[in-house]
């Protein structure tokens, strides 16, 4: 089973599944491959949310597509068959916040979609009994962190591809989040506390545990 | 810092004696721990000749642990102030009373006098905490210490209750984090907007077309040697910990980084300040700050991400007028999956299993087939029998699509709108006689149609691309510059457009030459 479950998140970035072509097969290809797993490893409405999660951001990257093409600037050449080069990319624009502060947004809600990434306590190791029936604490981790990451990869891939398609440069979209991120960063710090009542924490363990 | 809890007294029976001497106990204890962070004796004076009992029933091996911490302390920050409210004369004076009243029978005052001293305590040692909380060593041992004795410029004989590191540390981490945003921001300006440095960091030949950066200064970067000089002799003076000097070479990289930059941010802003801009950046910036506050806040609580995609459900309000009437189904689309995602925020953490979900998400595809079989068999449409409630869940809606089939009925497109197959082939055909390709016919219907149809088209072409554009192409767009086009879109936009005035039906996406130019 558990050899089953890895070749089936394997097979679809392998052979020639991966030398897909246009962006919406590749598209499809990585959402369905981190699927399978996703289905195998559920217990509960994880994959009703991996789907309306996926449908969302597949739906926000036209959405994008399209108001790049009401933008000043031109998303994609007519029957272009080459990656624009340097001239071609357009800069930088103010409304291009827009889709960085959405990439967060989404990270929160595949952040707390189905549980809390911070504690993987709060998952339920449930998920992989399936998989593993006697208990091995590293492979089972290592299994939960596959499934909390599945619809992270899928949120990366939109996010690349979005990327690319309002003619931005690679990484530039990551820069302006990499940025942004620190505002929040900055807020964690001033909430950090050194003292906490020991009430307090085994309320949580308790939670954890629960 | 541990060992610091306070005794539940409610959990307690309800003996006044008891619960006096083991509070008394619990304060006796925290006051170690206090008394080990403030370098001063456990026990004082007064008290030392009639602590034996104290010290037999454990709670006078704290006495070993205790070293003289404080000292180290003194000599090693410029400002040192002792915390000011529990001196070791006032804790004899307490300790003093706390026994009395033990011995004396006076129960009631020895558990006020007991909670006021783990009060004190436990303040002070959060004092002592927000210290740096190790001392040098190095520092003392070699030689006389430059601040051993009290300088003479101290402003005030008692002073305030200070929280030194912690207000430091604070400004300086702040100041590294600041620094980094600003730091990236000006990485941005250089790479991605007027100048012409693609994102590379360290080549500065600029790509085509495009303006080369202007030279870096140096002068930021002298200035920053001296205040990194400064601050590490202040840090050596106060005897930091090594890490500190991590802490503050941060900040004082990252602003320097800016600085010697400062024309190649500075000169976009002014033009755009000249042009109006300014008021439009500084807008953007107020608003994606506030939405950060939100995405913070939900950390906090989990609904808030609900209420954020049902405000994302309005966004087509904003859009152009022309994509939402062009583009209906998108906008509905985006709508209708913003309000679906929104539940899941709702709904509780997944800790436990729900397997009649993953039952119905699992078998729908199979139990369809199994029940089509079965209409199929007594054509009346009840092969439910045998199938669980669940199941039937999951797949009433295609067995109903099947049923219809099996009786003949008028087919029904995906919207459930009658339209007969000869109808949508005849659609097709005419616009094939008209010259463009057939899977650019203009399909009528939802995009499940139109995506079920592409997908179809992708099977038959052996799962190559289209040779033409997906439905989710927007229609047409605004380009101001003229862009090179192939002979054969130009010949196809010329002769034929599906779509009038259709300009994106031909594009295809850049990355996604792969075999067909194999």
């Amino acid at each position: 089973m558990l050899a089953g479950s890895g070749v089936s998140l394997l097979v679809p970035f392998v052979g020639p599944a991966a030398r897909a072509h246009s962006a919406a097969d590749r598209l499809a290809i990585v959402a369905l491959g981190f699927g399978a797993p996703m289905v195998l490893l559920s217990i509960s409405y994880e994959v009703l949310f991996y789907v309306c999660f996926a449908a969302v951001l597949f739906l926000w990257l036209v959405v994008e597509w399209h108001l790049a093409a009401y933008s000043a600037w031109a998303p994609l050449a007519d029957g272009a068959t080459q990656a624009p080069s340097h001239a071609q990319r357009r800069q930088l624009q103010l409304s291009d916040v827009r889709i960085g502060y959405f990439f967060l947004f989404f990270i929160n809600v595949a952040y707390f979609g189905t549980g809390n990434v911070a504690s993987v306590a709060s998952f339920s190791v449930a998920s992989v009994y399936r998989l593993i029936t006697v208990f091995s604490p590293f492979l089972m981790g290592a299994l939960l962190i596959v499934k909390i990451t599945l619809p992270f990869f899928f949120l990366a891939a939109i996010f690349g591809i979005l990327t690319r398609l309002v003619g931005l440069p690679p990484s530039c979209l990551f820069v302006l989040v990499v940025s942004a991120v620190d505002i929040m960063t900055l807020n964690f710090f001033f909430l950090v506390r050194d003292t906490v009542r020991v009430g307090r924490i085994r309320c949580r363990v308790a939670a954890a545990g629960h | 810092m541990n060992n610091v809890g306070v005794l539940p007294l409610d959990y307690l029976q309800p003996d006044l004696q008891f619960q006096a001497q083991a509070l008394a106990t619990n304060a006796r204890q925290i006051y170690a721990q206090y008394a080990r962070k403030a370098g001063s004796s456990p026990w004082p004076s007064p008290r030392r000749g009639r602590c034996a009992h104290a010290a037999a029933d454990g709670a006078g091996a704290v006495r070993v642990a205790v070293r003289a911490h404080t000292e180290l302390k003194k000599e090693s920050h410029l400002f040192f102030a002792p915390f000011p409210e529990l001196d070791e004369q006032r804790a004899a004076t307490e300790l003093a009373a706390l026994d009395a009243a033990l011995a004396g029978g006076q129960y009631p005052d020895a558990l006020q006098i007991a909670n006021g001293l783990i009060a004190l305590s436990l303040r002070g040692l959060h004092y002592y905490q927000t210290y740096a909380s190790r001392p040098s060593r190095w520092w003392v041992a070699r030689g006389p210490s430059l601040t051993g004795r009290k300088p003479f410029f101290f402003p005030c004989r008692r002073p305030a209750p200070r929280r030194y590191d912690w207000a430091f540390l604070r400004s300086i981490v702040s100041a590294g984090y600041l620094g980094w945003i600003a730091y990236t921001l000006a990485f941005m300006v250089r790479s991605f907007t007027v100048w012409g440095n693609d994102g590379v960091l360290l080549m500065r030949a600029p790509a085509a077309g495009r303006t080369p950066p202007p030279a870096l200064s140096r002068a930021p970067w002298i200035a920053a040697a001296a205040v990194g000089a400064v601050a590490a002799l202040y840090l050596a003076v106060t005897a930091a910990p090594p890490l500190y000097y991590v802490y503050i070479a941060f900040p004082i990289f990252f602003w320097a980084a800016v600085f010697a930059e400062a024309r190649v941010w500075w000169t976009p802003l002014r033009q755009h300040a000249r042009r109006g801009g300014l008021a439009r950046i500084a807008g953007v910036a107020a608003v994606f700050i506030a939405g950060m506050e939100v995405l913070v806040a939900t950390y906090f609580e989990r609904r808030l991400l609900t209420a954020m995609f049902y405000a994302l459900a309005a966004w087509p309000l904003v859009w152009p007028k022309e994509l939402r009437r062009q583009r209906a189904y998108l906008w509905v689309a985006w709508s209708a999956a913003c309000c679906l995602t929104a539940q899941f925020t709702l709904l509780p953490v997944v800790s436990d299993e729900h397997t009649h979900l993953v039952y119905v998400l699992l078998t729908s595809p199979w139990a369809t087939r199994r029940q089509s079989c079965a209409l199929a068999a007594d054509g009346q449409g009840d092969g439910r029998g045998s199938l669980g409630a669940a199941q039937a869940l999951g797949c009433a809606g295609a067995g109903a699509r099947r049923a219809s089939a099996v009786r003949h009925a008028p087919p029904l497109d995906r919207l459930g709108r009658r339209q007969s197959r000869r109808a949508r082939r005849d659609h097709r055909r005419r616009h094939r006689r008209a010259g463009a390709s057939p899977a650019t016919a203009p399909r009528r219907g939802a995009p499940a149609t139109h995506a079920w149809c592409a997908l179809r088209a992708c099977a038959r072409r052996g799962g190559r691309p289209a040779p033409s554009a997906r439905w989710w192409l927007p229609r047409r767009g605004r380009s101001t510059t003229p862009r090179p086009s192939s002979s054969a879109a130009r010949a196809c936009r010329s002769s034929t457009r599906p779509w009038p005035g259709s300009r994106w039906v031909h594009a295809r996406p850049v990355w996604s030459e792969g075999r067909r130019q194999r």
